[in-house]
């Protein structure tokens, strides 16, 4: 399709691919550092807790011996996703091991009942089981996205429209799925509040004083999903990657590098799906604003 | 330098390999309004006051306890009679199951009660309990964690504790007072299905002779949801950080690591400990996730409590979550050093265990020791040591600790 090709050749399509590439490198080296150097994962978990109450029932030393091959390929990927061999089949497996294992991570966490630590009491506990799936999807997405956008080659224009409203949607559900949880006064969210207050400033924030803090976090987010999806808006989009990078490096910041730099670029994906995004958007206007005929005009296909 | 007890290890291990750890079969029928899966509670002041709960299958109208002071005159076997404050179906979507709860509160210490649960006039077995002492007399406590999987091991290791607790009642031991439970007693919190077999098999740990054994839960990462403080009496909104003592010296301070730990909660613990330590001879807490994990990563409490419970010479600290058998060296500012903190626990009251990291610089020491196995931690406090024991299913010592009193106290220094 000559679009895509026409495409190809921006260098704004270069820095799209490119971040997207550097997001899932990125969060491979969180990912390796998990699985290989700090071990306790919902994998391992899974993978040891006994089949009645969802497990796999594996061995300990089984299990952590599947977790090292698993993490050590996780850094192999970081490094075929960067260098992007000569050998075809190389990189989308790369890619596609990566959302494996992603998903993966995520039905560990519903199986063996992590990833949400809000006490709700509006959120029903058959709605809550389903958490982990909004909060991991931006996780899942990096990968994926980049998969669907290195095979466009062969396809049309279209792939590349669906793709980008695919890591759209995502962002938007984790950032929905992150409000919530903030609106619901998540008790990690307020510790890393008041203890990043803390080191920046030296001074001490009252739980009190944190908790509307954390509501008005939470309905920032909530309003930057829905308008992430509803309105065209490059502002939403830059916000939304700012305030990912905020809060991926919250987790350092209230914890300390040592402890949590793994934190951070695990999230990665908060920040580089919507720069990604918002590149595209900006890929989209100088496409239309050069284009000589309407019918050519790529605005055409795009959602709202 | 106290000394250790070879007398009381053999007489732990005698009464377990010649004693029976088979499953007691004598659960409650759950049905209609029959009262059962009864649970004794204890929080705030067990001297004087207890939270007694029950559940039925039915809603059912009226419901009570039937209660007796040991010593009352016997022509009037069930004197006193205290109407549910609370009662209510579980949130949760299915099974039907209706909870109940009565506070006591005025009780005598040091006071036998007999008990019985009436729903619409369907009774329990009459049981009892006894309320914590005032008078500084050597106690114990059991402390265990992790019940949320390995449900058949769950139930011998309830049938060990009743056993504990009952042989601890004789003349010449300290009395075990309470099993404290530091947390992950279901493997999904939300799940009443899962919280209903628990509280089925925490019948168990009530003695042969009737005697309900207290429970002072602390809520564990699989503990998340409404649930909890249903079937604990806490109120709704409770964030399930308080303080039990266990007689006038020994003060145990449970906190919760699935609520904030650096906002109200540590306010809170600033705000009790200058007090406590003045006052209390001995100073523990329990909680879930580790500071000092065997297993697992620190848990942000290390930042946020580890200071306050060094700055106030906490005397034992019991965690869990770990799933093995953890006794750290003493800690302090990082460190090992003598005067520091020890912690214990990590839980093995059913799941599964994991195989402790020795590497890690406070426990690859001879003043440690870590292993694997379904056990429970019974600790002792006398005016002089405390002595604290991992005692294992079957009733194998594996592990015994004794420290001296660190902090002279008012009261300890009276004759």
């Amino acid at each position: 399709m000559s679009t895509t090709s026409n495409l190809d050749q921006h260098r704004l399509w270069r820095a799209i691919l490119w971040t997207l590439r550097v997001t899932v490198a990125l969060q491979c080296v969180g990912n390796w550092r998990w699985l290989t150097q700090i071990e306790e994962t919902p994998l391992l978990h899974w993978m040891l807790d006994p089949t009645d109450i969802g497990g796999l029932a594996w061995s300990e030393s089984t299990a952590l011996v599947v977790q090292q091959v698993v993490g050590w390929w996780v850094l192999l990927a970081a490094g075929l996703v960067l260098w992007r061999p000569t050998v075809r089949f190389l990189e989308p497996l790369a890619l596609g091991s990566l959302v494996v294992l992603q998903a993966l991570i995520t039905i560990a966490m519903w199986r063996i009942v992590d990833g949400y630590a809000l006490q709700s009491t509006t959120i029903s506990p058959q709605l809550l089981m389903f958490f982990p799936f909004a909060t991991q999807l931006g996780r899942i997405a990096a990968p994926l996205g980049l998969l669907m956008l290195n095979m466009e080659s062969r396809q049309d224009e279209r792939r590349t429209v669906l793709t980008m409203r695919f890591l759209r949607w995502s962002i938007a559900v984790v950032f929905l799925a992150h409000g919530v949880e903030a609106w619901q006064q998540n008790p990690r969210f307020l510790d890393l509040l008041i203890n990043s207050t803390q080191r920046l400033f030296g001074q001490s924030l009252s739980q009190s004083a944190a908790e509307p803090w954390l509501t008005a976090i939470g309905t920032l987010d909530i309003m930057l999903a829905i308008a992430c999806v509803s309105v065209r808006s490059l502002t939403v989009l830059w916000w939304m990657a700012f305030w990912g990078a905020v809060t991926a490096l919250s987790r350092l910041i209230a914890n300390g590098w040592e402890v949590s730099w793994h934190e951070t670029l695990i999230r990665s994906s908060h920040f580089g799906i919507p720069l990604a995004v918002v590149l595209w958007w900006h890929l989209l206007e100088y496409k239309a604003s050069n284009s000589k005929s309407k019918s050519e005009r790529l605005s055409a296909n795009f959602e709202p | 330098m106290p000394r250790r007890s070879p007398k009381f290890t053999l007489l732990f291990a005698l009464a377990f390999v010649c004693g029976d750890v088979s499953l007691a079969s004598a659960d409650a029928t759950l049905e209609g309004t029959n009262p059962a899966q009864w649970r004794l509670v204890w929080t705030t002041h067990p001297d004087t006051s207890a939270a007694l709960c029950w559940n039925t299958l039915e809603a059912g109208e009226h419901h009570r306890v039937l209660l007796r002071r040991e010593g009352s005159a016997d022509e009037t076997p069930l004197e006193i009679i205290v109407e549910a404050s609370r009662n209510g179906r579980y949130s949760a979507k299915s099974p039907d199951l209706y909870f109940h709860h009565v506070h006591l509160s005025d009780l005598e210490p040091a006071t036998k009660y007999h008990v019985t649960f009436e729903s619409d006039g369907k009774r329990s077995p009459t049981m009892f309990f006894v309320t914590a002492p005032v008078d500084d007399l050597p106690v114990s406590l059991l402390f265990g964690a992790d019940s949320r999987s390995g449900l058949q091991a769950r139930r011998q290791m309830n049938v060990m504790l009743s056993k504990m607790f009952t042989e601890s009642q004789t003349a010449e031991r300290a009395p075990i007072l309470a099993f404290a439970h530091g947390g992950d007693f279901v493997m999904d919190g939300r799940t009443l299905e899962q919280w209903s077999q628990w509280m089925t098999d925490h019948e168990l740990t009530t003695g042969a002779d009737g005697r309900l054994l207290p429970i002072i839960p602390a809520r564990g990462n699989h503990d998340g949801g409404k649930l909890f403080n249903e079937i604990f009496a806490f109120p709704p909104s409770d964030k399930n950080y308080y303080i039990t003592d266990l007689g006038p010296q020994v003060r145990l301070i449970t906190l919760n690591t699935e609520t904030s730990v650096s906002g109200d909660q540590l306010e809170w613990l600033k705000t009790e400990l200058p007090a406590s330590r003045a006052e209390k001879r001995w100073l523990l807490a329990q909680y879930h996730r580790p500071a000092f994990p065997a297993v697992k990563q620190p848990w942000l409490n290390l930042m946020a409590w580890v200071p306050q419970f060094e700055k106030y010479n906490f005397d034992l600290v019991c965690e869990g979550d770990g799933h093995n058998i953890k006794r750290t060296a003493p800690i302090r500012d990082f460190k090992i050093d003598p005067t520091g903190i020890v912690y214990i626990g990590e839980g093995g009251l059913g799941v599964g265990q994991r195989t402790p990291k020795n590497n890690r610089w406070y426990l690859n020491s001879s003043q440690a020791k870590t292993g694997q196995g379904h056990h429970v931690q019974l600790l002792t406090f006398d005016r002089k040591q405390l002595a604290y024991r991992v005692v294992m299913l079957g009733g194998e010592v594996f592990d015994e600790y004794f420290r001296s009193v660190r902090t002279p106290t008012k009261a300890a220094s009276q004759p």
